[in-house]
This record gives C-alpha cells, structure tokens and sequence, in this order.
C-alpha cells in the first residue's frame, strides 16, 4: 500500500482492522477512534481518494490502495511546536479561521471528509459558488462532534469550496492550538503510547443487582500474549450495576485483551433489578443499598445529608431564605400543577476515559483524559499514600469532557495498582459501550411543579418537588439551580434521590438546569398561552436584574418577536412555532488558581497544572496575556495540561476562565515589574512606568520585546484572589467559591414540526447570554453553539435506554444512541449582552452551562407553539410527537 | 482463519469444508467479530472475479441477464453501494434514493450490495454481548426484545422474532421485484424474487433465507418504463439514522406498489395497501386495512401513523410535489 505518498510493505494479521494498522503500526495518530461503529467518522481517510472509515474496515482491504490520512493533507510542517498555516489545505485553512472545532477529537475526519467534497466541489463549481448547509450537511452525515462545533464546521466547508483559502494568505486563528488540531499532530490520551506498555480490558459485570458467584479465569490466562488476570471483586461481592468491574486482563494488545476478556468467566447470581425512578419506588421493590454504604456522587455541589427510606433519599430542601410557608400558602390554589421528566443524557466524549499510568521506582506518571489534571494528581498521592512531588498527570489535549471527566474513576486506581504491581506500563481505553454506559450521564428526573400568578401577573410561588435517579449515587438536585431564578418569588423546594440499579451518573454541563428549566419555563409558557399575553411580558416583571431586562429588550427586537405570543392553529403537515425560554447559572471560581509567567528572549510564556477540553483554555490564557502586557498573540505561548506546573483549576462549573484570567492578570504585574526593575538598572532608565507592550519613559518607549532580548529569564506566579465585591457565601467548599451575581440566558427556537413523519426540525435559534464582559469573544461564541446543540440532543434525540430485567445498556453504540449530527444544526444567532459586571474580578462570569440550559425548554416551548401539544416529556420523540398530536394529524 | 478466494469456484470449496462467514465490505463482520457477536472461519470476498469485466463489481445496465431481457439493470453482488449514486440509475428512483440514504457515506463506499441484502439485523438485545445468548438468531430459544425494550422494533407481529430489517437495499429491491441470480457447483442460475430471499418474516432464526452453499452473484431489475418512484424513510434526524419506517413507493401504470422496511423481521410488501389505494381510498384507510390485516404490536403501534405520513410523502413527491 502507499501512505500519504510513501510505498509500505506490511504483513497484516487476520483481523487486524484497517484502523489498527494506522495508529498503532503507522503511528499515524491523527486518525482517531471514537464510536468504533462506523457511526461516527473519527477514522475517515481517503482511500484512492474517496472518504472511507476504517474501524470496521479489514486492514487487509487496503492491500494495494493508496490511503491520504489527515497527516497527508498538508505538506510539509517545519517543527512540532509551530504550524505553517501556508502549507495546509484549503479546507484546513477554513476550519481554523471559521473555528469549525472545539476538543479537536473529531476534527481529523472531519477534514478528511471536507477535503474530498472540495476537490468534487471544485470540480463541477464555479469559484466563488459555496454550497447551501443542506449539501454540505448531506455530504457531513457520517461524522459527529460532540462538543456542537458544526455552525463553524458548515461555514468553513461552504467557503473552502467558495474558494475563499484557497490562496495562503494570512488567516485570523481565534483558536490557539487549532493548527496542531486540523492536521492531526494534537497528541490526546489515547495517542500515547510507551515502550513496554501493556493494555487493558476489564471483565464486567453482565447485569446489575446480582452478586458474584465465581470467576475463572485460567482459559484467558493461558492465552499467549496475556500478561496477567487479575481479580477486582471476590465471590459474594454485591453488583449492583451492570459494568460493575470484577477483573482485569493485561495483555500485549488491546485485540488480545479483548479477546482474553471473552474467555473470563463470570457466574452471577442474578437478582431483581430497579432501573428507573417508578420501579425503584414500587412496592417491593430491591433495595439498592439495604445497608446505605457508601455511595458516589454525581453532583459538582457539595450533596446535603438527608434521610433514607429504602431507595429514596430526601427531602433535600434548598430553599433556604426564599419564604417557602409563602410558597406553600399560595400555591393552594395554583395557576398550573404539572409533572414533567426527563431521560438520561449521557456525555459520551468523542475521546473516552482514556488512561495510562506508568511506575518509575517510587515515581508515578499518569496520562488521563481529565478536566481536573492538578485534582487528578492530588488524589493519586493521597490513595497512594506519596507525595505530590512524585506524581505527575499529563493531558496535554482532551477530546471533550462536558463534566464526566470531573471525578475519580475507579478504573484509574485499578490501572495504577496493577501498573505498579506488574512493573509494566498499562494503558486503558474504554470502548464505546463501556463509555456510554459507565461514563457518566445526566440523572433522568421527575419534576412536580405547581405554580402561582396572581390575576394580576405576580409570581407568587413556586412548589417544586423533584426526583433525580443518579443510578448508584447520590447527588442529582433541581432546586438548587431553580432558586436563582426569579429571586423575588416564594419557593418551596424539595429534592430526592432515587437509588436504581444503573451506573453513577455524573455531572453533566449545568447539571440540574435543564431538566429544572424544562419543567419552570414550560409551565410558565403555558400560563402565559392559557392567559393569552407574550411570554416575554410575563416574566419582566418577575425579573429585577438588569442583564435580564436587557435580554428581554433584545428578544422583543428580534424578527420572529411578533410570533412569541401565537399558539398555531394549522393544520397543515408542516407547523412552526416559536418558543421561548430564560436560565440563570451561578457565578463560579476556584480561589487560589495560580498561573506562571515566564519571560526570555522568545515571548512571554503561561504555564498552569489546567486543561483544555476544548473549552479554549490555551486561547483564554494567551488573550489574558495579550491583554494583560498589551502584546501580540505572536510572543505569547502557553503550557497546560501537566499538573506539575503552579495548581490551575478543574474545568468544571464554568469557571476556568474567571479563574485564570485574573492569575495571569495578577502575575503580568509582577512579571512587569520585574523587567521594570531590570530595564531601568540596565539602561539606567528615568521616570519609567509600565505601559501596555513596554515601558514608557523619560528618553521614549521601550518595547517588552527588547527587553527580553537580553534573555534574561524573569518569572513569576499569579493568584485568582476574592473578587471584589467578595463571595455570595462566605466559604470555599471543595476548591470552589460562589460570587456574587449569575449569568443570566435567554433563548429563542424557531422549529418546525413535521405531523407526518413526527419529525422536529429547529430551524433558527437565538440565543442572547448576559455574562459580562466576553474576553474571548470567538471561543465563547464556539462555547454558546456548543451548548445549544446539547441541549437540542438533549430535547429531541438523545436518551439512554436500559434493559429493565438487567439492567444491560441497550444504546450501546453510537447507532443506537443518538447524537446531534450536523443536519439537525440551525442558524444559530448568538448576542453577548457585555455589560461589565462591576464587583467581579473579570467583569464578567463565566458561560459554559448556562448555554445548555434553557435550549431543550425553549424547543419544547417552540412545539408547543407550533402544534398545541405541550411536550411534558424528553426527549420528544416521534412516537410521543405522533401520540402528543393524537387525532390534530 | 481468514481466505481470500480469487474466484467463485474457490469460494465454494471453502463453504463446502464448513461453516464460514462470507465478508465483502466487512463493515458488519468486523463489527460483530471485534464485539464477539460472531468467531470462526471467515471467506473473504476481497479478491473475487468472476468475468472478464468482473461483472460481481458492477452496476450495468446495457448487458441485462435473464429473466428478464428487456434492458433492464444488473448489479453485481460485490458493487459497491455508492456505486449506485449514478444517474444511469434515474428509471429506478425509488431505488436511486435508497442506495444514497442508507448508512452514511463512509460506509456507503466500501459496503456492497450483496453485504448490505444479508448484513444482520440490529436488535439492541441481538447485539448486545450479554443479551445476545437468549436471542433465537444466536441459537437461542427467546426474544428478549418481546419481553423488554421494544420500542423501534417491528410494527408488525409475523413471528417469533421482532427485530426489523436492517437492509434498506431489500426493502427498495422488493418494490422493484428484483430477483436474485446465486453461484453454485452448477454455475450462475437465477434464486428467485428477493420476496423469495427474504421470506414472510416467520423464522426467527435468520434474517434471510439464502440456501447454504451460495454466493450471491447479482441483483436484475427489470427496466420500470416511464413511471414515478420515490425512497424515503421516517427517523428522528435527518441523516444517517436506522429507519422507524423506510418505504418505496412506485406510481406504475397498473397502480401503486409499496415496500417498506422498518417494520417488520423482513421488508414487507404492503399488498392490501396497494390495493386500497388502487380502489382510490385514502392512504389513511389504506394503512388502516393493511393493519387490520395483521397482528400490530402495540408498543409500536405509531408506526403505523409513521407510514400513513411516509407512503402519503412519498405519493406526493412521486407524483411531482416538493413538500
């Protein structure tokens, strides 16, 4: 076969895959596996030219072929550190200008794919003719990004084939490690690779409430190739999921693992099993902890204390100080009482929990696929019982994270046990049904809401009770999120946690909101149509805070404003609704965040033990500095994404960049007045004070930059330090403060509901975010589309299913669990209200969540417009949309 | 152990030796292998010829076969199915759109027809590595499917299994009454309709009935005339979804002809509907009668207004509408 140009001669084992042939004996990394289905296009290369996949193709079907893979797209690149964006693709080109990528996981196949639609494009076009989003959609249907990066994606395909990078001209890249991502060098977990290492597959539990009779594991320690089985739970041992792990087989490849894992085998006595909310309430139902235990948790708020009573746990009131005998004398006779629930919404990062750890003498090293790298790192030391110094994690890219990679895994603890006790190194990657199913996931909920409006328009309570099935843990909480919103309002909350036999879930990018504001902001919508006035004018009143007023302002002007008040009365196949609906997030920060600045003869140089999920991390730390030393993004570099630099935060509660940005704000000064000192005694400089980009003084302007050409190294550490108006409480729980003020989202979908086929369709969306200030307008912008295309999965697509007689996933896959794909993107209108918000250190707060809040709401507010039908249940599926309709077809 | 024939004749002696799966493209046989669905021998198709222009890699339309001989449409067994994004293909719409819907374009180029009429089924239970065990398509004696999470499984009850089919090839190729030509000892001959290969759903063991011993050789479709045909199917997102409904409509001079898949253990021809709507009645009454005639499952039972849309959608746009 011929590679990217280059004749190979290779012997090729029977059932080696054509993917396993490119990255593990290629070391052609770039390619990527993702759903290991053909479902998702990670693995795209060209074969003589034309898009295939290739983790279900025979390595042997590329006998002869002549195989491009996104490492053959480009010419030439001069280093590893730095990208010369003249030799890329056109199509390469447009990704990075357009922003069509966040984590980068995904980004390979997708150029891949793109370049040979250009070169067909190109073909039969005219310049300068782009192609409509439905053909470049059509043309994309086979790849999937998780992060939502598609508006930018279609927009970078439409001008390629217009075209328009065609020559190498300059390009504005928003997106700082955007070049290494579009050709494929971007190294995450799953790249790595050691000498000696071996891999690992864990043996599962088939079921869930059963217990383990035997293992025997004697045929796949015979196989050849198997370093080791290794057992995790003994006989007896209660499982209470199905995944749980009960051993581990180490062996020379990931295929052999596999195949060794197969020849496990695992008695189980088989027990009733509860997998969902009512069957773990009814009568007689098992009891998933019959002795409480120990439970994990899958909140990123600390869980409240609360009675038990068999599989439910609460109430957990969080209605402190907001008047709920109020509440309840008001809500006696409410304007609205409704259930709504929800389904589970897993995470499924394109790049799994993927991990290595690696023993040198009392040394440990660990690659984690992570969104708490310095956190990661702490609790290696504390359960192995050694030093921090002697602990390093590493992620230097992470292929999506969404709140699923916040916590410890059990997976990692085994993977460093076994690693140390077998002297090897060992690498675990998860499949796509390990990752679906034990990766975390949104708790499916039951929400009871009644509500109060007087005659004349006031909110005069809430009542809310809510049930949050967190599988095996604990922690799943609406009321918490719902109190920020209309402050003014009497609230009685109450939360519980249903204990079922499925997985733990895990914090999920604004965890409780979008359930919560499904069920808040549906029902106000249906007051407001009951009582025939515009949503919006509903609840201005109920609103004091500014941020929302201004939103409130924005909607009114917005083209489709005269059509937020119709409920559609066609009756015709096709009806469009408009649907509005509002979120708040809090104001999260990691006090104490550090970030280190260096300077030599090269630029200026960040370093923090954070990471970058594809949120942006790298670009906000280097506008930080940009803005901070008044330079261009030419002399700044950053470092993240090893936990042995200065402690940066998790990215998790959006706050990485309230809480970077004011460290390197806060080591700018310091490192500025270092080289003042050194520029004034060198030159002997008069009446010298720091000025954006140098120093201004008596005799004129010296720039930083021939300041460091004396290449002298300066450096210096920065602290995220208590806002100044202070903390809304005063306390740092886990690592983590509330400031004061919340973000504050409005979000308006156009969709069109098809009666035939049961089909919505979200055509337009407008989404407006009071934030503050927006430092990294282009990543934010990335950010808000990335949460709204969640959140419309989240709506319409995605749900878990679990077989209800084991407990076994049956969405195993990522045909059978439904993704977002670029089809199902809308026009997507973002508008940053910017307003500074005085008393916070960034003049603003951060945005990740409250993006995917209010999407899935504002949809189902938008079918309800169109049709008369008010979706009460996620997602809104054809089969509910056909029975919703009834005899309106 | 993998082979890689080069000729039908080879193939042959290898199926004859034992039980062995056939591999084309491979996008389902390595699928299952890698999630120890399926083990054993595997006969690799890569290298097959059979012709001087290899006619198993080919859509050819000039050169018809028998039965028929009426310049109709011959594809070879190996033909890629993005190979059928071709406009030689436009008499045969209903099939043209099919071929360019299914899966995803990735998996379009390198699976084959004869793969994508004989890929298996897509049960969640049946594909699942621990469920698998009880299902009667694994050598099983239940399905757990009719006992549990059933929700975008069959419409309609035709036996024990109620799985769909998966082949959204077979579902347009049986509106087209295509037939089946096989390889054997004996040489090329003609199987018979794939309503023949596909049988009426009531074995549960296979998703289809291909004799043992076979190759498939190709796919001839007779030439439609003048008529109109469309594909389409009813999914939750746009593209590259499993179909809760796909169907065929063609609008012939004799009348109507409906084929649907998603429904059934095998596609279905929809022969009462047909008629209904031949007699003039409305889709509605149609599907209505057509569901009358058979057992409906209930937990599945939109189905049956997902198909009342779909057939309608499909009419229109036969008939010229642009909905």
């Amino acid at each position: 076969m011929t590679v990217n140009g280059v004749p190979k001669t290779l012997d090729v084992p029977d059932d080696e895959t054509a993917l396993d042939l490119i990255r593990d004996r290629l070391g052609l990394t770039g390619t990527k596996e993702a759903c290991g289905h053909g479902a998702c296009g990670a693995c795209t290369v060209l074969v003589d030219g034309v898009p295939q996949i290739t983790c279900i193709q025979p390595a042997s079907h590329l006998e002869g072929r002549s195989v491009q893979t996104v490492e053959g797209l480009s010419g030439d690149q001069p280093s590893a550190s730095s990208v010369n964006l003249a030799n890329l693709h056109p199509v390469q080109r447009a990704f990075l200008a357009e922003d069509g990528l966040q984590c980068g996981y995904c980004t390979p196949g997708f150029v891949v794919e793109a370049s040979a639609f250009y070169t067909r494009w190109r073909a039969t076009h005219a310049l300068s003719e782009a192609p409509t989003r439905a053909e470049v959609a059509a043309v994309l249907a086979g790849h999937l990004c998780r992060c939502g990066a598609y508006e930018g994606i279609t927009r970078a395909v439409q001008r390629a084939c217009a075209g328009d990078f065609d020559t190498p001209s300059d390009i504005e890249v928003p997106r700082i490690d955007g070049p290494e991502k579009v050709i494929g060098r971007a190294r995450y977990t799953v790249d790595v690779s050691l000498p000696g290492m071996a891999e690992v597959v864990f043996v599962r539990s088939p079921v869930g409430g059963a217990r383990l009779g035997s293992i025997d594991t004697s045929r796949a320690t015979r196989l050849p190739g198997v370093v080791s089985v290794l057992h995790l739970a003994d006989p007896g041992a209660t499982l209470r999921h199905a995944g749980q792990p009960v051993a581990m087989v180490v062996a020379q490849s990931r295929t052999l693992a596999r195949e060794a894992s197969r020849l496990v085998r695992v008695d189980v006595t088989r027990g009733p099993v509860a997998c969902d909310i009512a069957s773990a309430l009814a009568p007689g139902a098992p009891v998933v902890y019959p002795n409480r235990g120990k439970t994990e948790i899958s909140s990123e708020m600390p869980v409240l204390p609360a009675a038990w009573k068999a599989n439910e746990r609460g109430p957990i009131r969080t209605d402190f100080g907001l008047h709920p005998a109020k509440a309840l004398a008001a809500i006696e006779e409410p304007s609205l009482d409704g259930t709504w629930s929800t389904q589970a919404q897993c995470h499924t990062a394109l790049e799994p929990h993927a991990c290595i750890a690696s023993w040198s003498g009392e040394k440990l090293t660990v690659w984690a696929s992570t969104q708490m790298l310095f956190g990661l790192a702490e609790e290696l030391a504390d359960r192995q019982g050694i030093k921090l110094a002697n602990v390093r994690v590493l992620a230097e890219h992470v292929g999506g994270a969404f709140g699923a990679k916040a916590a410890w895994d059990a997976h990692i603890g085994h993977l460093v046990d076994a690693a140390k006790q077998l002297g090897v190194p060992l690498r675990y990657v998860p499949d796509r049904h390990e990752e679906l199913l034990l990766g975390g996931y949104r708790p499916p909920q039951e929400i009871k809401l009644a509500i109060k409006v007087s005659e004349g328009g006031a909110l005069d309570g809430l009542r809310m009770e809510s049930r949050g099935d967190s599988g095996v843990a604990v922690g799943a909480n609406v009321g918490g999120i719902l109190r920020l919103r209309y402050p003014g309002a009497p609230k009685y909350f109450s939360d519980y946690d249903v204990l079922t036999h499925a997985p733990a879930a895990r914090p999920f990018r604004g965890p409780g909101g979008p359930p919560g504001y499904f069920a808040l902001e549906g029902a106000i919508d249906q007051i407001a149509a009951d009582r025939k006035v515009s949503p919006v004018s509903l609840r201005r009143p109920w609103d004091r805070e500014p941020g929302f007023q201004r939103l409130y302002d924005w909607a009114e002007a917005l083209p489709v404003a005269s059509r937020y008040s119709n409920v559609s009365n066609d009756s015709g196949r096709f009806r469009d609704g408009v649907g509005i609906a509002t979120a708040a997030w809090y104001h999260f920060v990691a006090p104490g965040s550090e970030v280190m600045l260096t300077a030599d003869a090269t630029g200026f140089h960040a370093a923090t033990a954070c990471q970058d999920m594809g949120n942006g991390t790298r670009t906000t730390l280097a506008q930080a500095m940009q803005d901070a030393l008044g330079v261009p993004r030419s002399m700044v570099t950053v470092h993240v994404g090893d936990s042995t630099d200065v402690p940066g935060p998790m990215s998790a509660g959006s706050r990485t960049t309230v809480s970077v940005r004011p460290a390197v704000f806060d080591a700018a000064r310091r490192l500025t007045a270092e080289l003042l000192d050194f520029a004034v005694s060198t030159w002997g400089l008069t009446d010298a004070t720091v000025v954006p980009g140098g120093v201004q003084h008596s005799a004129g302007f010296t720039a930083w930059s021939a300041v460091l050409a004396a290449n002298h190294p300066f450096s210096a550490v920065g602290r995220r330090r208590v806002d100044p108006a202070g903390w809304a409480i005063p306390l740092v729980i886990a690592g983590s403060a509330i400031g004061r003020h919340s973000s504050a989202a409005l979000q308006v979908s156009h969709v069109r509901v098809d009666t035939w086929l049961g089909r919505v369709q979200v055509l337009a969306v407008w989404s407006g975010f009071a934030v503050g200030r927006v430092h990294s307008p282009q990543m934010a912008k990335s950010q808000a589309a990335g949460g709204i295309i969640q959140s419309l999965g989240y709506a319409l697509h995605e749900e878990r299913r679990l077989d209800a007689k084991t407990g076994a996933l049956l969405t195993h896959n990522l045909e059978d669990y439904h993704l977002p794909g670029i089809a199902e993107t809308p026009e997507i209108t973002i508008h940053f209200d910017d307003t500074p918000i005085v008393g916070v250190a960034t003049e603003g707060i951060g945005l990740s969540e409250v993006t995917t809040c209010a999407g899935a709401a504002s949809i189902a507010n938008g079918v309800f417009r169109a049709t008369g039908w008010r979706p009460t249940t996620l997602p809104i599926r054809p089969d509910r949309l056909i029975a919703g309709m009834g005899a309106r077809t | 152990m993998i082979s890689f024939p080069t000729s039908p004749e080879a193939a042959l002696d290898l199926l004859a030796r034992g039980p062995a799966t056939l591999r084309a493209g491979g996008t389902d046989v390595v699928d299952r292998t890698r999630n120890g669905l399926l083990a054993g021998d595997v006969i690799d198709l890569r290298d097959i010829a059979l012709g001087e222009e290899n006619e198993l890699r080919a859509v050819n339309l000039t050169q018809a076969r028998s039965p028929a001989d009426n310049q109709g449409l011959f594809i070879g067994a190996l033909t890629r199915v993005s190979q059928l994004d071709t406009p030689a293909l436009a008499p045969w719409n209903g099939l043209y759109e099919a071929a360019r819907t299914l899966a995803n374009p990735q998996i379009r180029s390198i699976a084959t027809v004869g793969g994508s009429l004989l890929q298996a089924n897509r049960c969640w239970y049946f594909r699942h590595p621990s469920l698998q065990a009880e299902c009667h398509k694994s050598g099983g004696s239940a399905c757990s499917a009719r006992s549990g999470d059933a929700i975008r499984h069959a419409l309609f009850d035709t036996g024990p299994c109620i799985s769909v089919h998966p082949s959204t090839l077979g579902c347009a190729l049986l509106a087209y009454d295509a037939m089946i030509s096989v390889v054997d000892a004996s040489g090329v001959r003609v199987l018979g309709s794939i309503e023949d290969l596909y049988g009426p759903g009531a074995d549960p063991t296979r998703d289809h009935q291909l004799p043992a011993g076979v190759l498939v050789h190709g796919i001839h479709v007779e030439h439609p005339g003048t008529e109109r045909s469309a594909y389409g199917r009813a999914t939750g997102r746009v593209w590259a979804e499993w179909p809760l409904v796909e169907a065929t409509v063609r609008v012939t001079a004799a009348g109507v002809v409906i084929a649907v898949g998603g429904v059934a253990p095998v596609p279905l021809r929809l022969r009462e509907a047909e008629a209904v709507i031949n007699a003039g009645f409305s889709v509605r009454e149609a599907v209505r009668r057509e569901g009358a005639g058979r057992t409906v499952l209930a937990e599945t039972a939109y189905k049956l207004d997902l198909m009342t849309g779909l057939i309608q959608h499909l009419l229109d746009r036969a008939n010229g509408g642009t909905p």
